[in-house]
């Protein structure tokens, strides 16, 4: 026991080891204390020392190891070298300014050139630790002798099953396999209009048309095997192919058209990731390539300008994370950035958290904190672009934006769509503006330093003139001499002569200990890799990910695709295929599948197809109480499982069925639209003018609805029908309870008053309350036409393409479970909650497309009965049951009264029913 | 390693407490004058020590040192000879005459020197960059826009009378456009052109 302790002990103890620093002679220390420690006190560590909080450009000059590492901008002091020595530089205002009031005396000049030259000697001492993993090589070669996921996947003979009439595919012999040995039989084959909506939604994410139902019946009664391979094979090759499994991409990528966190700033160009990712899902490009774009595009041979760009955009995957610009000390920007592009690389194709060991070594898997730093010399020695380009005059920083960047240009002409061309007269007029703007803040300054004016005003002028400039800066960057905009994407860059970084204590920035060579996860390579020379290595990692020698990134994505196929993953925990993720339920069909997968050439379509095409795929859900109790979580896929249809294909299927949907690729997005700002209050610009704008829309549609009004009264007609956006529900249930005479005479005077009434502006007692409703009313309908902020409910574009801004997505997404665009989400939530119900039966957006189903309805059908079959066919792909029949015409009695005709209304009413229930939102 | 204390009559001072913005521990009760002029003494000895050591061994702990040699923060007297603080000390705070300072002169020094400290951030702007957030926001508070620092025109247009741009990085003139390690280095004007690799 006492030596299991002292193991312990001794495997966690993190060995210290001070290297003392070279002994100095006396002279030198009496030089150094007498003339440069105080210089250094003095002027530099109010902003370049820990103690005082401040380490701008990530320099600290408080020790001679952080002195002689430097800043972002190199070394400060290179002994013997004044060259080199940036902070001699800085001194004699040769390309730096420091100390940035004034200059020093040419006294204190002269002693450090003096000091430098003969050595630069310091007394400080340069507590250099290195720390000692507690992981050590013998655990990382157990571990990846014995832990299923580090070993290389093998090639599995499908087993021999007893009910040899049920598989059809591989696969299904594995899940059989499975449950005879359970002594479970698979459920029985789902209904055809069942499979179908499956396999429509799964691989597009649309409901099918009546015309895909009918073709699909006929041809499942003969052959479902073949009804089911020509319907996959139809949709695989649809353009919403791309754009239903990009979507499941982006989720896995973060992709957002934000920086997130506490100033949200926009990345104008990251739609052309969206893009690539749709692009190359339509295209089939092979999983490993599509790797090796991502995480090193910018090195990756190409032929043509078209394929150097989309490799380029490609690598907008490391540049699109989430990012605090805010952060005053840009070295922990830079190190937070790195973080975060480990975290999302691991996570998405080796399923595995290494960012963990950033700060220790990882709690339960073999990486030890070397081998994080060992990728983070990979990913550091990359220059991030993500921001917005500098002009002639540089970057202006707004008052919140401390980190920026700029942007790569594309070697191809395709600017935004959205950025405007100017003529060299604006372009004059731009440089006269950013220049009377610099000099009227320069007159601010002055103004304060001689208290002319308030500080309080000095502040106000410098935010307002600071954030004009930014704006002004950015307008003249995109462009070039003509006028013309510039192309641009997000990515990296390789940086010229790559370093290894070194490893930081606790993760904690000032606190380095030794230096690590670059690297890759050791647990994960059966042979040490080796980076050559001169590179960055991020290609070789590349290349190791998207390998047959890595035993994990087929099994990742094998594994991703089941889950969004069958409804959960052979490992459930599909970013952590570590120790403590779980064990996969069927390991040899994981296995199967990821070998396969390769030879198919890293084909995502193959997968699906044979997924798609497997007896599994098209059980039904059908419930058995004997199979629940044995196997409650369906992990051995006795059943399908049903699932909610996630945010998208909701929006998409109301859009679609209303006949509304646009499937034209929007070019760009509205955050290419908007430009480079800070995302504020939900809205892409000012919210202040959005606000106006509303205002004035709002008191536009006060003044016609109160000529309406006096029209209304006038012609003595009702004005009941134009009650707006008010939910269409509650309005039934208004005529109900008209019709059954209860409260027939109440609801008359409630009805007359939301609008005023009938007898003028100030006759009846409710009057007020009526003015109030329709001025809340105008104001809706002037949110709805300036448009509602970041819930684009006016855009009939497929969802995939709305806006996604972190923390502001849109409503439409976000109430059904939308992926958090700061995390890797490889599965969604699947919540069921009042907020849904209440946005089905309210949201304007549900409302207008239950009106344009209904329209639908109206012109598509021959006769009221023909209405209710198309309808239930449109939104269940499935005619409505008897039961239904009877109660859809309870409805509409008590909606329209007996012996009226179905009128448009009752049909929207009937149609948002449908959109609201349970079977339009769940795959069964 | 050594830790420099000072004493003072009111009890122990840290070693980076700063007089401007007193914060003093109180230890115990001065007692009779002796005593207070044996601290006083004491005190203003560690002082001048303290300023005036300026060699310190390499296992020293920098910081401590680093505070001792800076001295007091912003608003202290900087840059004196510390027998002249002394000797003004007395002389302004000395109300008896009896060549030291009892605890109502010492309170009414530190107050008043407070009171000087304050004034002079709010109405000059002046302080040491980088201190950290007092009283009257200094420090931090110090770098951001309208704080009071001077705001003359600085760097090489200085003399010139050429305006420096207000919130541009500094790096970014043309001249101090160096190959850097960090994504705002080295940045050109109208963004950044790719490198290419050829197909072969």
């Amino acid at each position: 026991m006492l030596f299991l302790r002292n193991l312990i002990l001794i495997v966690f103890a993190v060995v210290v080891v001070p290297v003392h620093a070279q002994q100095l002679t006396p002279d030198q220390l009496k030089f150094f204390e007498t003339k440069i420690r105080p210089v250094l006190i003095k002027e530099c560590y109010g902003c370049h020392s820990n103690q005082s909080g401040n380490v701008r450009g990530g320099l600290r000059l408080d020790t001679k190891e952080l002195m002689l590492i430097g800043g972002s901008s190199g070394p400060a002091i290179v002994p013997g070298d004044l060259e080199e020595s940036l902070l001699f530089n800085a001194i004699v205002h040769e390309d730096f300014v420091m100390p940035p009031k004034r200059k020093l005396s040419d006294a204190v000049i002269k002693d450090f050139r003096d000091w430098i030259e003969m050595g630069a000697p310091d007394p400080r001492v340069n507590k250099i630790t290195k720390i000692q993993s507690s992981i050590t090589s013998e655990d990382i070669d157990h571990a990846r002798e014995t832990f299923w996921a580090y070993q290389p996947p093998e090639k599995q003979v499908p087993p021999t099953v007893d009910n040899t009439d049920w598989p059809i595919t591989t696969i299904d012999h594995f899940i059989l396999a499975e449950l005879e040995q359970a002594g479970l039989e698979p459920a029985k084959d789902a209904e055809s209009y069942k499979v179908l909506r499956r396999l429509c939604f799964d691989l597009v994410g649309l409901p099918p048309t009546p015309a895909q139902i009918e073709y699909f019946g006929s041809r499942w009664k003969s052959s479902p095997e073949q009804a089911i391979a020509h319907v996959v094979d139809s949709l695989l090759q649809r353009e919403q192919f791309g754009e239903r499994w990009g979507r499941h991409w982006l989720d896995v990528a973060r992709f957002a058209e934000s920086t997130g966190r506490e100033v949200n700033q926009t990345y104008p160009h990251a739609w052309r990731y969206r893009d690539y990712v749709i692009d190359s899902f339509n295209a089939d490009k092979p999983f490993d390539q599509f790797v090796w774009e991502q995480v090193a595009g910018d090195l990756l041979p190409a032929k043509t300008d078209e394929i150097w760009s989309s490799n380029l955009v490609a690598t907008t995957f490391l540049a699109m994370g989430p990012k605090n610009v805010n952060e005053r000390n840009r070295v922990q920007f830079a190190a937070d950035q790195v973080d975060e592009q480990i975290d999302a690389t691991t996570r998405v194709f080796l399923g595995t958290s290494v960012a963990c060991a950033r700060c220790h070594d990882h709690k339960f898997d073999a990486i030890p904190q070397t081998d994080y730093y060992a990728l983070a010399g990979i990913f550091a020695n990359s220059k991030t672009y993500w921001g917005a380009p500098p002009s002639e005059y540089g970057t202006f920083n707004t008052a919140q934006t401390k980190r920026t960047s700029s942007l790569l240009l594309l070697p191809i002409d395709d600017p935004n769509p959205f950025d405007p061309r100017y003529t060299s007269a604006e372009l004059s007029d731009l440089r006269s503006e950013i220049q009377s703007t610099m000099e009227s803040a320069a007159e601010s300054r002055r103004d304060r330093a001689a208290g002319r004016i308030e500080p309080q005003q000095a502040i106000r002028d410098r935010l307002r003139t600071a954030n004009q400039l930014s704006a002004m800066s950015v307008k003249l960057a995109v462009v070039d001499e003509n006028g013309n905009p510039h192309s641009y994407c997000m990515g990296v860059q390789e940086r010229e002569n790559p370093v290894d970084v070194r490893l930081l204590v606790r993760g904690e920035i000032d606190q380095p200990a030794q230096t690590v060579p670059r690297g890759f996860p050791q647990v994960l390579c059966s042979e040490p890799v080796s980076i050559a020379g001169g590179s960055s290595g991020r290609l070789d990692f590349a290349k190791w990910l998207g390998s047959p020698d890595n035993p994990l990134t087929a099994r990742v994505m094998v594994n991703r695709i089941w889950q969004h196929m069958i409804g959960q993953g052979i490992v459930s925990s599909t970013e952590n295929f570590g120790v403590t993720g779980q064990a996969p339920s069927h390991p040899a069909l994981l296995d199967h599948l990821a070998v396969e997968f390769m030879e198919s050439g890293w084909s995502v379509k193959s997968l699906i197809r044979q997924i798609a095409t497997s007896r599994v795929y098209r059980m039904s859900t059908s419930y058995d109480a004997h199979h629940h109790e044995y196997d409650p979580e369906n992990a051995l896929v006795w059943r399908a499982n049903p699932r909610r249809l996630d945010a998208e294909a909701i929006r998409d299927a109301m859009l679609s069925i209303s006949g509304e949907m646009d499937l034209e690729r929007p070019r760009g997005s509205e955050v290419a639209k908007a430009g480079y700002l800070r995302v504020r209050d939900g809205t892409l610009g000012d919210p202040r003018a959005t606000a106006r704008q509303v205002a004035d829309l709002a008191r536009k549609n006060v003044m016609e609805s109160m000529q309406q009004r006096g029209r209304s009264a006038v012609g003595g007609t009702g004005s009941r029908a134009n009650s707006g956006s008010n939910s269409r529900l509650t309005d039934l249930r208004n005529r109900a309870r008209q019709k059954s005479g209860t409260f027939g005479q109440q609801n008359n005077a409630r009805s007359k008053s939301r609008f005023g009434g009938l007898n003028g502006r100030n006759n009846l007692p409710g009057d007020r309350s009526g003015q109030q409703a329709m001025i809340e009313a105008a104001v809706r309908k002037a949110s709805s036409l300036v448009g509602s902020g970041l819930d684009m409910e006016q855009a009939r574009y497929r969802s995939v393409y709305l806006p996604i801004v972190r923390d502001e997505v849109p409503r439409s997404l976000d109430v059904f479970d939308f992926a958090d665009s700061n995390t890797v989400t490889g599965v969604r939530e699947s919540s069921n909650t009042a907020n849904q119900a209440l946005y089905m039966m309210n949201n304007p957006f549900v409302i207008r497309q239950s009106q344009g189903f209904a329209k639908r309805i109206q012109q598509d059908s021959k006769g009221s009965a023909n209405e209710i079959e198309l309808m239930f066919l449109l939104a269940y792909g499935r005619p409505p049951t008897s039961g239904e029949r009877a109660a859809t015409a309870a409805l509409v009695r008590s909606y329209s009264g007996a012996g009226r005709s179905l009128s448009e209304s009752t049909l929207a009413v009937l149609c948002q029913s449908l959109f609201a229930s349970a079977e339009f939102r769940y795959i069964d | 390693m050594r830790k420099l204390t000072i004493l003072s009559p009111l009890g122990q001072v840290g070693p980076f407490d700063s007089i401007g913005n007193v914060s003093c521990q109180i230890r115990k009760k001065p007692e009779e004058g002796s005593n207070q002029m044996k601290y006083l003494t004491l005190t203003l000895a560690c002082v001048a020590l303290g300023m005036g050591t300026n060699t310190s061994s390499a296992e020293e702990n920098p910081q401590r040192v680093e505070r001792r040699a800076d001295g007091p923060r912003a608003g202290g007297p900087q840059g004196r000879d510390p027998a002249a603080m002394v000797s003004k000390m007395l002389s302004e705070f000395d109300r008896n005459g009896d060549k030291m300072l009892n605890v109502q002169e010492l309170t009414a020094m530190f107050t008043e020197m407070k009171e000087r400290s304050m004034q002079g951030r709010s109405d000059s702007g002046k302080g040491r960059p980088g201190a950290r957030n007092g009283p009257s926001g200094q420090g931090r508070t110090a770098a951001r826009p309208g704080s009071g620092r001077p705001d003359k025109p600085r760097g090489p247009n200085a003399e010139s009378g050429k305006q420096d741009r207000p919130d541009a990085d500094r790096r970014r003139r043309p001249k101090g456009q160096r190959g850097g390690s960090d994504e705002e280095q080295g940045q050109k004007p109208g963004g950044d052109r790719p490198n290419r690799v050829d197909a072969k």
